[in-house]
């Protein structure tokens, strides 16, 4: 198989920082996997503060009279409720009610909107998008996430002015750049998004902003463990989203993601599907016994199958491997013994792991 | 806008005037929505052809479903002919006749080929089970499908192959007439299909009603009015209108019309494409819709003789096809028109005279696989098909070209596409569609584009249980 790999617009500074050289792929851009020390980037963003390279991630601009239509047919979650200036998290299905996506939908103007998201699903967006006239395009700009405790902190010392809310964004002429500042992310954190020429600028004032705060700079990895301990789920890494415009697999339900569905929603593509399809399953959080981390493996309940693991990692906060699983409804009780093929003994826990760090403020 | 009714359906031919007519006698109130000025669609009187009442399209049944008859009470369908034989007709002036009656058709094959005879023996006796098995899917609307085994081998087969231990170039080109489309995969089915109409009732194999078509649409018109279905033609739907639930159809007057179901009798592509909410149907379904069109369609002719067209026999149809590899012609990929032509042609008059004026006669011709969008234009190229078509039938009865007093010509147009996937599905499957109360009951609902009436009436059947349970819930 052959690999497009692209830099990202920091990919000089990441080289610099990346003594081990070590690197990962993903969306086809390369990316530092850590900088030197794993567990100590893992725990920055609990403890004091990091800063990660994200823009691998995928973002599109819908725009046209017609894209609140597309929207609404598109996403689990009703767009005309969104004002300019807010976000939501929302799924799209394929028409069987199989989840393609997932990701943050943010309104920028009455025609306006923008969808960020951890892997690409161009083709599916563009051809919906084609039959309601309404235009998509991929954005490439550098973006730069910036996660724990003291993240507000630093949003200040950065002089990014008023604090943002959860899922809002806000546009700005900042030192003499043209920045998107956001807060889509789960982890009590904010990104910012500049033009690629601007990136190198950006990388180096938000690490002087941080250094009072201890803000390291987290690899991919690191990133990956904070999504699993707060338990969220991502496309590609976590689970294979459908690719099927027919598919049925893998069900909102079975990956618990039914909060991002609304209930008086009615038009979304793939609804009727999705609610008559069988709930057999849900996802949960697993403990493993050890440090071993066990991706994609069966899980057995008294020897009998009982699902699967998802992502999986070792949790430095919690001393052990852990993991997400989508496992049978009569399993998926915290507490619940299951084991791996081999042997390993693994708990199903409550989701998080870890509580999502509060920022300090004052 | 304007009160609420339970359901509106959408066109006025057989099957749209079925379904309205069950719907209303279960007690529903039910408009009926025709574009046109009368009803009838495809088998409504369409020549100009003075003191003819025909429709240039069909002057032949193929499949209507017996049972509505008993049904809808229609005393006064009479057939004029019941039991048509078909007649291939050879290059050499020869013929071969295909009657019901299989020891006689064996006998008359045996005379040219005693291989073929025994083809001929095996291969109906074949089709026959498989069409006994199949009943209940295609004729009775029955929800289980037959055994896979079954389905799936057929499903895999092209009528073109299951034709290939003939030696006879034209019986194989009679008998692939009926599949239409003998080299798409799954065009055996078709054949089998056709068999299985027989097995419902005699006027399943070939019919002719008495008065012809429009007749029995005038017949099916009447008994809507008298079962109290509301009737506006010259009501052209712009849109269906829905949320993810039908709520009624927009007039292209911009009349509103409200209701809780829709049935419509247009092409699965016109109604999910074009009328029903963009999107509604599913972002891959409305893909694949848009992709899937067919390419050629079927052209007719009606001809108005001082004396009938002599075949040799009377009330036979007539095939005139020379080869089965000429239904793979690439013409029409390339929009042009095709080489050798596959035709049909039907004299109805000699059964029932009085479908034209006293002493004159039709001559009833449908010819398949003809571009629908050739580079020249149908305007110019119908006078090159009727050219054609009256050279090839010429050789095959005397006098031809001098006894036409008059003609109609109608061009193809864009039909449901062949598909062996389709003709393997349940008439509850192509009836629903991905918005909740809209429901399709026209060719598109049927297994192969054949005019029954069955689909307008299991789609009134499946609407009707929609509604009752939507009341509850």
């Amino acid at each position: 198989m052959t690999m497009l790999v692209r830099a990202t617009p920091f990919h000089s500074r990441v080289a610099a920082a990346n003594r081990l050289n070590a690197w990962v792929n993903r969306n086809d851009h390369t990316l530092a996997a850590h900088y030197g020390d794993v567990n100590a980037e893992a725990i920055a963003p609990h403890a004091t503060a990091a800063m990660a390279d994200i823009s691998w991630r995928w973002r599109v601009t819908i725009e046209g009279a017609g894209s609140e239509e597309f929207l609404t047919r598109l996403l689990t979650r009703n767009p005309a409720k969104l004002s300019p200036g807010q976000a939501f998290k929302a799924l799209w299905l394929s028409d069987r009610g199989a989840v393609r996506g997932a990701g943050a939908i943010a309104r920028f103007g009455r025609e306006s909107f923008q969808i960020v998201a951890t892997q690409s699903d161009f083709d599916w967006i563009a051809r919906g998008a084609a039959l309601f006239d309404v235009r998509v395009r991929e954005i490439e700009e550098g973006g730069l996430a910036i996660v724990g405790p003291y993240a507000a902190k630093i949003f200040e010392a950065a002089g990014f002015g008023d604090p943002l809310e959860a899922l809002k964004f806000r546009k700005l002429f900042w030192r003499g750049l043209d920045i998107t500042l956001s807060r889509f992310g789960e982890h009590a954190g904010f990104e910012v998004w500049c033009k690629p020429d601007d990136a190198l600028i950006l990388w180096g004032r938000l690490l002087k902003a941080g250094e009072p705060f201890a803000m390291k700079l987290a690899g991919l990895h690191a990133m990956d463990l904070l999504d699993l301990v707060a338990g969220v789920p991502r496309p590609e890494r976590d689970y294979e989203a459908a690719r099927d415009g027919f598919a049925t697999a893998p069900t909102p339900f079975e990956l618990k993601l039914e909060s991002l569905i609304d209930d008086d929603h009615l038009l979304f593509n793939g609804r009727a599907a999705s609610l008559s399809a069988p709930r057999t399953r849900t996802r949960v959080g697993i403990e493993l016994d050890g440090d071993k981390p066990a991706p994609h493996a069966p899980l057995l309940h008294n020897g009998q199958r009982a699902g699967r693991t998802m992502g999986s990692l070792y949790s430095p906060a919690l001393q052990r491997a852990i993991a997400l699983a989508t496992v049978d409804l009569s399993s998926a009780k915290p507490g619940t013994r299951l084991t791996l093929p081999d042997g390993t003994a693994a708990k199903v826990v409550d989701l998080p792991f870890l509580p999502v760090p509060d920022p300090i403020a004052e | 806008m304007s009160q609420s009714r339970d359901a509106v359906v959408i066109g006025g031919g057989l099957n749209g005037l079925v379904a309205a007519i069950y719907l209303a006698k279960a007690g529903r109130k039910v408009l009926l929505l025709e574009a046109e000025e009368t009803l009838g669609g495809s088998c409504r009187a369409t020549t100009a052809l003075a003191g003819v009442r025909a429709s240039v399209r069909s002057s032949l049944l193929i499949a209507l479903d017996p049972r509505l008859a008993k049904d809808l009470a229609l005393q006064g369908l009479k057939f004029a002919l019941r039991d048509i034989p078909t007649i291939a007709l050879q290059q050499d002036g020869s013929s071969l006749t295909l009657a019901r009656d299989v020891n006689g058709t064996q006998r008359a094959l045996a005379a040219r080929s005693p291989g073929d005879a025994d083809t001929y023996r095996r291969l109906r006796a074949e089709i026959f089970t498989l069409a006994r098995a199949m009943r209940p899917f295609w004729c009775d609307g029955a929800s289980t499908s037959p055994p896979d085994t079954l389905l799936s081998r057929l499903r895999r087969t092209d009528a073109a192959s299951l034709l290939a231990g003939f030696e006879s170039d034209t019986l194989k080109a009679a008998l692939a007439f009926d599949s239409v489309a003998p080299f798409e995969t799954g065009s055996a089915l078709a054949l089998v299909w056709r068999a299985a109409q027989e097995m419902c009732g005699l006027q399943g194999a070939l019919a002719l009603p008495q008065g012809g078509l429009p007749a029995l649409m005038e017949m099916l018109a009447a008994t809507a009015q008298a079962a109290g279905v509301e009737v506006r033609t010259r009501a052209r739907v712009a849109k269906i209108i829905a949320d993810n639930v039908v709520a009624g159809a927009a007039l292209e007057s911009g009349e509103e019309i409200y209701c809780r179901a829709v049935l419509c009798s247009l092409s699965r592509r016109k109604t999910l494409l074009d009328l029903a909410p963009k999107g509604s149907s599913g972002f891959s379904e409305t893909q694949k819709l848009a992709r899937t069109s067919a390419q050629n369609g079927e052209g007719s002719i009606l001809f108005l003789l001082n004396a009938p067209a002599d075949f040799g026999s009377a009330n036979a149809r007539y095939i005139l096809a020379d080869r089965l590899e000429a239904f793979a012609d690439t013409a029409i990929r390339e929009h042009r028109f095709p080489d050798e032509l596959q035709i049909e042609a039907f004299v109805p008059t000699i059964a029932d005279p009085t479908l034209a004026p006293p002493g004159q006669h039709l001559l009833s011709v449908r010819v398949q696989g003809l571009p629908l969008m050739p580079a020249d234009g149908w305007p110019a190229l119908s006078v090159k098909l009727v050219e054609r078509v009256t050279a090839a039938l010429e050789r095959h009865t005397a006098h031809l070209r001098a006894r036409i007093v008059g003609l109609d010509v109608q061009v193809p147009r864009e039909e449901e596409p062949f598909s062996g996937a389709r003709l393997a599905s349940s008439y509850r499957a192509r009836i629903a569609t991905p918005v909740e109360g809209l429901f399709l009951c026209g060719v598109a609902a049927e297994p192969v584009n054949a005019v029954s009436g069955r689909a307008g009436r299991l789609a009134a059947g499946i609407a009707q249980a929609w509604l009752a349970r939507e009341k509850r819930g």
